[in-house]
């Protein structure tokens, strides 16, 4: 009797706390403080210390194989900075006001344009490399996405030297070829940054790239990267959002592909609809295929349809906002994401440097920071606004009656 | 009562928070008594030509067809003989576990009896519907996992008549998908207990699936990719087992047989990594009602002892036993009378398609394949062990995924 008693207390204590943890469930506003603060400590390393023309002199470059100077020290500085840039542009791009948060971007924006002189500028100390090896076209067409996603914040505010010098960067970058994969995005991100911000383009590796693409569609809002489907995330990392980014500009600039604009709007949203039901009730996610270093950047897709209001109606904006907080906490929860200096690790939930592929090191793990992109909505947008939401796979396995279908797409 | 209730919630927290350290004797207790409880109902009633009358044949809202009711009960037969014969092809023995088999085994050869029996009121009476196609080709996978305890306990009658209900199909035309895997299975029973059968039905199958293929161990259910669960409800267990079957009549197919277990290796690894640490997977694409059937292909590749090298049998039966749990143990699951409900996270009804009855959620019984294996098999004997997704969000050592080029 007494046990029975003790584990009756022991029950009531559990289910208020439970209930109590329910009603304790953080606003947009304490989320938005916290993505916030994630993504700044994420940036820190690395704008601090190129914004003072130093990245070069105190960023490690962490690779499997390990060694004093890998191959990937030649190109991880611009992977760094390219990748930052494409995830925190749209949050730098809500300009400086008077708020805190205002005066943080406006902080941040600072570091970003100076860090980007620097970068870009064959004098200095921390001067990219834009030539050796291929991966520089990666990365320099994530830092072009960036420039597209912060056009009057970031490119707006470049010095005319500055801007005269990312476009020499750019005619480098034309020289390296694509693979026939999900890198034709990168080519053609590369032009499509060019027609935004110079009016000139070379519209033939964009055309290659969706042509390939229309062919490389597998059904149900998946490409194959390159011919073969393959089970991972590039269709977030790289393929979607780029392929938005560049037919956005391209309907912009009225230079055709209409058609497939509308069918990837419609492929997009779907895709986005079966982002937010991979993330299980407790923030995780299946890990899998190569490239899950990027840890939460393989959520840059359903961020950046929360961002373009490109949501499914039966997706609410605040059941997206939870998710991704339950993503990032999870995943920030762990031990040994950062080194000693801040910088981050290889792994994918702490430090595992095990699960790196050979062309991953330190600068590559900056993709992570994509997850951030909806922090270009303000703060007044429904996404921070409405109260907590339980996310689908949460809603299905707390039991709730009403949830719903999940049906494929036939375009 | 408010008391049961919270004493309820409190064990299955508990339940949760232990689930990867049971050994591998509990889980298989938990297993077998897991999946007597879903399939009891289903054998039990057609064994004493009550499972009609009895099982509830309930439809979702979206639900559509009505035309079937009369013969839907039949759908649960097919799905849940697909998974519980491996473990009765494991015979009767003196052990309880052994003693629970007889008493199984016994139990569905009456019941087989009675399905096909003109007599019986369970008698599936009909060419009407298509699903007797479907029926048919879950049946026939199941009895050829167990050709002594089951098809060779049958009497004449009974196997004369089942060869005639399954070629009573071939007038049935399948969808172009993963159902032209149903019109093969049947030839391949037709052929292994009956002695005949019709090639070209297998080689369009084979020759279409081989078309839809898209890459990494995943194929189209018909031309296009879909993001769902049918390369585990159906593509890839029914292909591995049709190509067994087609190989030994024609040694020329063994190479393609070689192929799709490359690609179900793959598959299985895939579908471990679907798990995640509470055991809970991605609800998504159509049918997600038929629950921890989305796992066959994992589950078959555990049973066939050919897991990729990746992957221990310890950490697969650990994630299957935690996601068993993480389903099975939500409220609303079983009615009243222990029959399964429509849904996943308990009764859902909406997530039940369009073209799903009741009975059709028994295909859930496909994952229970690895009590095929004898309990001293390092499936069952091997201490638990954490799976992919747990190691990796607990920010343990785990290993690198590759795609597959083949």
């Amino acid at each position: 009797m007494k046990v029975k008693k003790r584990i009756f207390t022991g029950a009531i204590l559990l289910v208020v706390s439970l209930t109590s943890n329910l009603h304790a469930q953080p606003t947009g506003a304490q989320d938005r403080v916290y993505w916030i603060e994630i993504l700044t400590q994420i940036a820190d390393p690395v704008l601090v210390n190129m914004s003072q023309d130093k990245l070069r002199a105190t960023m490690p470059v962490e690779t499997l194989a390990g060694g004093e100077n890998p191959n990937n020290a030649r190109t991880t500085h611009l992977e760094a900075l390219g990748r930052l840039l494409a995830g925190m542009a749209p949050w730098l791009e809500l300009g400086p006001d008077q708020t805190p948060e205002g005066k943080l971007r406006e902080k941040y924006t600072q570091l970003m344009l100076k860090s980007i002189e620097h970068g870009f500028d064959p004098e200095s100390s921390d001067y990219l490399n834009f030539e050796i090896t291929r991966q520089p076209l990666v990365d320099m067409a994530f830092f072009c996405e960036g420039l597209l996603r912060a056009p009057n914040q970031i490119w707006g505010r470049l010095s005319d030297k500055t801007k005269q010098d990312v476009v020499n960067a750019m005619e480098k970058i034309r020289k390296i070829k694509p693979i026939e994969s999900n890198w034709l995005l990168f080519s053609a991100t590369v032009e499509a940054a060019s027609l935004e911000f110079t009016g000139e383009w070379n519209p033939e590796p964009a055309s290659y790239a969706l042509m390939r693409f229309k062919e490389w569609y597998k059904g149900d809002g998946w490409y194959g990267d390159g011919t073969d489907f393959h089970m991972d995330y590039y269709n977030s990392y790289v393929i979607h959002p780029m392929m938005m980014d560049v037919l956005l500009v391209m309907q912009r600039h009225q230079k055709g592909e209409k058609e497939l604009f509308e069918l990837e709007s419609k492929r997009f949203t779907r895709f986005a609809e079966q982002q937010e039901r991979f993330i299980s009730p407790d923030g995780s996610y299946p890990v899998v295929g190569r490239s899950i270093a990027y840890r939460f950047g393989a959520f840059h897709q359903l961020s950046q349809a929360s961002l373009l209001n490109m949501l499914p109606t039966s997706v609410k904006k605040a059941q997206v906002r939870c998710a991704l907080t339950a993503v990032i906490k999870k995943q920030m929860s762990v031990e040994g994401n950062f080194d000693k200096n801040g910088w981050l690790t290889l792994g994918f939930c702490g430090h595992q440097p095990e699960i790196a592929e050979r062309y991953i090191s330190t600068g590559s793990l900056y993709l992570c920071t994509t997850v951030f992109l909806s922090l270009g909505l303000p703060e007044t947008d429904a996404f921070w606004q409405d109260p907590y939401a339980e996310w689908t796979g949460k809603r299905i396995w707390s039991g709730q009656p009403d949830v719903k279908l999940d049906k494929a797409i036939k375009s | 009562m408010k008391f049961v209730l919270v004493l309820l919630i409190m064990l299955s927290l508990f339940s949760g928070v232990t689930m990867a350290q049971d050994n591998g004797e509990n889980d298989r207790a938990y297993w077998v008594n897991l999946m007597v409880k879903i399939v009891d109902p289903v054998i039990r009633n057609l064994s004493e030509d009550n499972l009609k009358n009895g099982i509830p044949i309930g439809r979702s809202a979206s639900s559509q067809a009505s035309s079937r009711e009369f013969i839907t009960h039949m759908e649960s037969v097919g799905r849940t003989f697909a998974g519980v014969a491996p473990w009765l092809e494991l015979g009767k023995d003196q052990t309880p576990e052994g003693q629970l088999r007889g008493k199984y085994i016994e139990m569905s050869c009456k019941a087989l009896a009675n399905s096909v029996n003109p007599q019986s009121n369970d008698y599936f009476n009909s060419t009407a519907t298509r699903q007797i196609l479907v029926n048919s080709a879950f049946l026939i996978q199941g009895l050829l996992k167990a050709p002594t305890q089951l098809w060779g306990r049958l009497d004449d009658v009974t196997k004369g008549r089942l060869i005639e209900q399954w070629k009573s199909t071939r007038t049935m035309k399948p969808g172009n998908n993963n159902w032209l895997l149903f019109s093969a299975m049947v030839e391949c029973g037709i052929k292994e207990f009956g002695g005949e059968w019709n090639f070209q039905v297998i080689e369009h199958a084979l020759n279409s699936h081989g078309e839809w293929y898209k890459g990494d161990g995943i194929y189209g259910d018909g031309a296009s990719f879909h993001l769902d669960y049918y390369n585990g409800y159906v593509i890839h267990p029914m292909l591995e087992q049709i190509l067994s079957i087609v190989m030994k009549h024609k040694p020329e197919y063994a190479e393609l047989h070689q192929l799709e277990w490359i690609r179900l290796q793959r598959f299985a690894e895939i579908q471990e990594r679907m798990i995640a640490p509470d055991g809970s997977y991605p609800v998504i694409g159509r049918s997600v009602t038929y629950r921890s059937a989305a796992f066959q292909g994992l589950a078959l590749a555990a049973f066939s002892e050919k897991l990729p090298e990746t992957l221990s049998p310890a950490q697969v039966r650990s994630a299957l036993t935690a996601m068993l749990k993480r389903v099975f143990e939500q409220p609303g699951t079983f009615d009243d009378d222990g029959w399964l409900t429509i849904g996943v996270g308990g009764e859902q009804k909406e997530l039940g398609d369009s073209y799903l009855s009741t009975p059709c959620v028994y295909l859930c019984c496909t994952v229970f394949m690895p009590l095929g294996l004898p309990d001293d098999n390092p499936f069952w004997s091997l201490p638990a062990e954490d799976w992919t997704s747990l190691k990796a969000f607990s920010g343990k050592k785990f290993p690198i995924d590759k795609f597959i080029k083949q």
